[in-house]
């Protein structure tokens, strides 16, 4: 009776047939790359709203700073200079440890670490699902971004670039479900994964031992294992440990150093690598085995 | 016709800027909820292949797989196709009742593409959107209604 008293009709076949189209379309882009035109199209048309959800963040940037009387400006800028006095001072020390590092190594013949150099970027959006951990930044191929670069932030480290456009750049964040990457424990250098949960504060080790020496608070940095990560630069700080009787690996809860969620301004890292610190097949002097 | 492209431009800039918060998950699916109210009261050009298009755009604009949400509006709308006749009759409270029931579907729909196509773990979390959609959709059907009938 209701398909007669209303006159749109419900069409079965029509679904069934959109259905089709949608697993084919699916399997399409699992397995080659011909969506991609459509792709970047839609995302460059897509980007003009996304800039127009920015200019609300850079509204309150300027109103923060118009709006503020003098002698808020004045305290900012006394906390400010007082600060880079601060780092000015530790950066000293920094350069002597540095040169020290260098001599070190260079009597142990290990290759000189490579040089990095930074890029800073703002960030302009962040992805609307929140299973994805995925964040806009405002530099892309015209500025030489490249895919798997590291990004970090004041803190430390934020995550890589998955996807590059010409001025802008996607990045996976560590607390990304889909993220891992290997990291040590300043200190003992005890090596693990680190995998992102889908929670913001939250990384966990996996297979961790539970004879290895990882302790509450220990700070983990990036082990520079893989090749992606340089090392060094700081994940998280161990903030439980959980190992259940009879389980052959404990679970290590992590928080991340860095803001993930909170930080506008972020740092692209450049690796620069040393010009004589490399043999020819870019591996390191291996060290004189015997001495002679 | 441009009013419709009108409101869905607008759901998609909104939906486009996720918001860092422990309440992002309950944040409604916009553009379904748009989308279904296109699909439930404008003249019936306004179906299936039309909420495949935009979710297929959706798609594309998330970098998530495509077909993802193509195939999740597909099925919603045909649905709420199926449910038509009555909603016309419903009042607002069942309604938005029957569309969470539908952000239901669809939701369990594109986590379950999600989970074979890109792996992962299931979140109980990920269904909060159906109380924001709940939520949402009596006011947002008075908006569009307004739109609808060109009141301004």
């Amino acid at each position: 009776m209701a398909q007669k008293i209303f006159s749109k009709k419900v069409s079965a076949p029509r679904m069934l047939l959109l259905l089709m189209v949608a697993l084919g379309l699916m399997l399409t882009d699992r397995y080659t790359t011909w969506l991609e035109p459509a792709r970047a199209w839609v995302e460059g048309a897509a980007h003009s709203p996304s800039w127009a959800g920015d200019l609300l963040g850079g509204a309150a940037d300027w109103g923060r700073t118009r709006l503020a009387t003098p002698g808020e400006l004045a305290q900012q800028n006394q906390q400010l200079r007082t600060e880079n006095l601060v780092l000015k001072g530790q950066l000293q020390q920094l350069a002597e440890l540095a040169a020290e590092n260098a001599q070190l190594r260079g009597l142990l013949n290990a290759a000189p670490r490579t040089k990095l150099r930074l890029l800073m970027a703002e960030l302009i959006g962040v992805s609307p699902d929140p299973m994805r951990h995925e964040i806009r930044i405002d530099r892309g191929s015209r500025d030489a971004v490249f895919v798997g670069q590291p990004v970090i932030d004041a803190w430390g480290l934020v995550g890589q670039v998955v996807k590059i456009r010409e001025d802008s750049a996607e990045v996976l964040l560590i607390s990304d479900e889909r993220h891992a990457l290997p990291v040590a424990v300043l200190g003992t250098e005890v090596r693990a994964i680190a995998e992102g949960t889908g929670d913001y504060r939250r990384l966990r080790l996996r297979h961790v031992q539970p004879t290895l020496d990882v302790t509450m608070n220990d700070l983990l940095v990036t082990s520079g294992l893989g090749g992606r990560f340089p090392p060094g630069y700081a994940v998280g700080r161990v903030t439980g440990i959980a190992h259940q009787r009879g389980q052959a690996f404990m679970e290590v809860s992590v928080e991340p150093a860095a803001r993930l969620d909170r930080s506008r301004h972020l740092l692209l890292v450049f690796a620069e690598p040393a010009a004589e610190a490399r043999t020819a097949d870019g591996a390191a002097r291996p060290l004189p085995a015997e001495p002679e | 016709m441009l009013r419709i492209i009108l409101s869905l431009v607008m759901a998609m800039a909104l939906a486009q800027n996720g918001v860092r918060s422990d309440w992002q998950f309950f944040a409604p699916p916009l553009v379904l909820l748009v989308t279904l109210y296109w699909v439930l009261f404008a003249p019936p050009v306004y179906g299936l292949g039309f909420a495949f298009l935009i979710g297929l755009l959706l798609d594309l604009m998330r970098g998530a797989p495509a077909g993802q949400y193509a195939l999740a509006f597909c099925v919603t709308a045909y649905l709420a196709q199926l449910a038509e006749p009555r909603v016309r009759h419903f009042v607002l409270f069942h309604q938005a009742l029957l569309v969470g029931l539908l952000t239901l579907v669809f939701q369990l729909i594109v986590v379950a593409v999600g989970l074979v196509l890109e792996g992962g773990s299931l979140r109980l979390a990920e269904f909060h959107s159906v109380w924001g959609a709940i939520l949402l959709w009596p006011p947002l059907v008075l908006l569009l209604r307004r739109l609808h009938d060109r009141v301004w």
